[in-house]
């Protein structure tokens, strides 16, 4: 009886740190992918006010 | 603007690079956790043995 409560209660140690370990990496994983996200949004908005700017540009000189 | 997008990597790819290793440590502490847990739950166990 003792031996089946210990091992119950390793079992729990052990779902409990894989799901601490689950946990982290899904937030490392979205952070990942949010701060490639903002990345492109930022760099690509950017290439726009360029483009905007050069057009600009071009149709006041012709 | 070819130069930027690289630099812009670069920069990501090294804000990454401390982002792995925090994971890394915080993934070795839940293991350390463990280790010492179960070790404890072992030691209890087999002393009423």
């Amino acid at each position: 009886c003792d031996s089946v409560k210990g091992l119950e209660e390793m079992r729990a140690q052990y779902i409990k740190a894989v799901s601490k370990i689950k946990c982290d990496m899904l937030c490392y994983i979205r952070e990942s992918k949010e701060r490639a996200a903002e990345m492109i949004k930022a760099e690509v908005s950017r290439e726009r006010q360029s483009t905007a700017r050069k057009m600009r540009k071009y149709y006041l000189t012709c | 603007p070819a130069t930027s997008v690289g630099s812009i990597a670069a920069r990501y790819l090294e804000e990454e690079e401390l982002r792995s290793q925090h994971i890394l440590e915080c993934l070795n502490a839940h293991i350390e956790e463990l280790k010492k847990e179960s070790e404890k739950i072992v030691k209890h166990f087999g002393h009423q043995e």
